[in-house]
């Protein structure tokens, strides 16, 4: 059997390339390859976690419309789905979807900062973007069940971001990343790769963004936001407080 | 016409089964979304117009994970983004497992990976962002081991020789980083 060594597992506390838990996701490896690798896996929590955010991503960028905008050539028109796009300009709208419709209209919906930052000079932003019935509409029509968000995230610091919604039933959850680790951001503004359907609860929605020096568990995140204790030491909280309506009958 | 992906429909299930990855891993590197979009369209509309380039010697995923870092890191190269590199392997979750990474030695990585040829600054970001084995690495490069740890020799080894000459230069940079 291959060993641990032999398909670049971990061994001195490093977890698995994202090249390995993608070449098993996608069923590439070898037998006795994918049975170590998953006998590591139910050894590593770590390693666990990261195959999860993997295979979350390719469910997300799977469930998006196959487009591939660019011009192709004649011998090759063949080989692209009908839904692909015609020209290289238009981007591809793969895993950001909203964001990608947001570029003709961009949204931005009562992004207030509530003060919970502790270190770091400039609180962190969130910016939501909201996708209805394949449009994207102003923020003035609020937000209604079913509406699928995204976030973008401003932040004057590299660090570590995650997203936790309280709904209107006072159950917290998290939005982005769906679990695992923070994501890891550079300083500035950037989108997260994880898109939200809202479910039909209607009423006060409150997004936190949390953004910390450390890689916090988004399930500690949730545990402490479920608490009503947002406040930890090394990250600043944004809170966003936006109101759901129900979808139109 | 030959290949793994001369048969109709290869391509577009290709994109679909291994997109993801790419897209993903030209985000890791360029922290733009627009230019991952971009990198993510070459890569596939290369394969279009020359799908013989993947000879299937290889995993599909090591000739994409291949492909996007030789293209992302060309663009870094371009536009002056390496710099961007440093930060990524300096971001808090790697301070801990790169301890030299830090103050002077930040600012002299950046000023050494804008001049490090491309094989090295290639070798660099799978060993320090993707944190991958020498084995993997020599299967992406389609290199032996020995030859892995050869290129990262010389990328640590430029890293001495700016780190001796340079140190004032680092410092004085190091203390614009946030801490």
């Amino acid at each position: 059997m291959t060993s641990h060594t032999e398909l670049g597992l971990a061994t001195s506390g490093r977890c698995c390339s994202d090249l390995l838990l993608d070449r098993y996701l996608v069923g590439e490896l070898a037998d006795d390859e994918r049975l170590s690798l998953a006998t590591h896996l139910e050894g590593s929590p770590r390693c666990q976690s990261r195959l999860e955010v993997l295979r979350d991503d390719r469910a997300l960028f799977q469930q998006q419309p196959s487009t591939m905008p660019y011009a192709l050539p004649s011998a090759a028109a063949e080989d692209v789905p009908p839904t692909m796009l015609p020209s290289r300009w238009r981007r591809m709208m793969v895993a950001v979807p909203v964001l990608a419709a947001a570029a003709a209209v961009v949204v931005s919906i009562n992004t207030v900062d509530t003060g919970t930052r502790t270190k770091g000079s400039g609180a962190p932003s969130l910016a939501v973007h909201v996708q209805r019935g394949g449009q994207v509409h102003q923020a003035a029509a609020g937000l209604q069940a079913g509406d699928t968000i995204q976030f973008t995230v401003r932040t004057s610091r590299p660090g570590y971001a995650a997203v936790v919604s309280v709904d209107p039933n006072q159950q917290a959850s998290a939005y982005a990343p769906p679990r695992g680790a923070m994501m890891a951001i550079a300083a500035g503004e950037q989108q997260l790769p994880f898109a939200t359907q809202l479910d039909d609860s209607v009423g006060v929605e409150q997004l936190h963004l949390f953004v910390c020096d450390e890689a916090h568990d988004v399930s500690d995140l949730v545990a402490k936001t479920q608490a009503n204790d947002v406040a930890m030491s090394g990250c600043s909280v944004t809170t966003t407080t936006m109101t759901k309506g129900a979808a139109p009958r | 016409m030959t290949g793994p992906l001369a048969q109709p429909g290869a391509i577009a299930a290709l994109y679909a089964s291994h997109g993801h990855m790419v897209l993903r891993r030209a985000r890791a590197l360029l922290h733009n979304e627009a230019e991952a979009q971009d990198v993510t369209q070459e890569i596939f509309a290369s394969l279009v117009q020359r799908p013989e380039q993947f000879e299937g010697r290889s995993a599909p995923s090591t000739f994409l994970y291949a492909a996007t870092t030789h293209l992302a890191l060309r663009r870094m190269r371009d536009r002056n983004h390496r710099a961007h590199l440093v930060e990524l392997f300096v971001a808090p979750g790697k301070r801990d497992a790169h301890q030299s990474a830090h103050g002077e030695t930040l600012a002299v990585l950046r000023d050494v990976l804008g001049r490090v040829p491309h094989e090295l600054a290639v070798v660099a970001t799978y060993v320090y962002l993707d944190e991958m084995s020498h084995d993997e690495i020599s299967t992406l490069l389609g290199c032996s081991r020995r030859t892995v740890g050869n290129l990262l020799q010389r990328f640590h080894d430029k890293v001495r020789t700016v780190l001796r000459k340079t140190p004032a230069r680092g410092v004085s940079n190091a203390q614009q980083e946030p801490s």
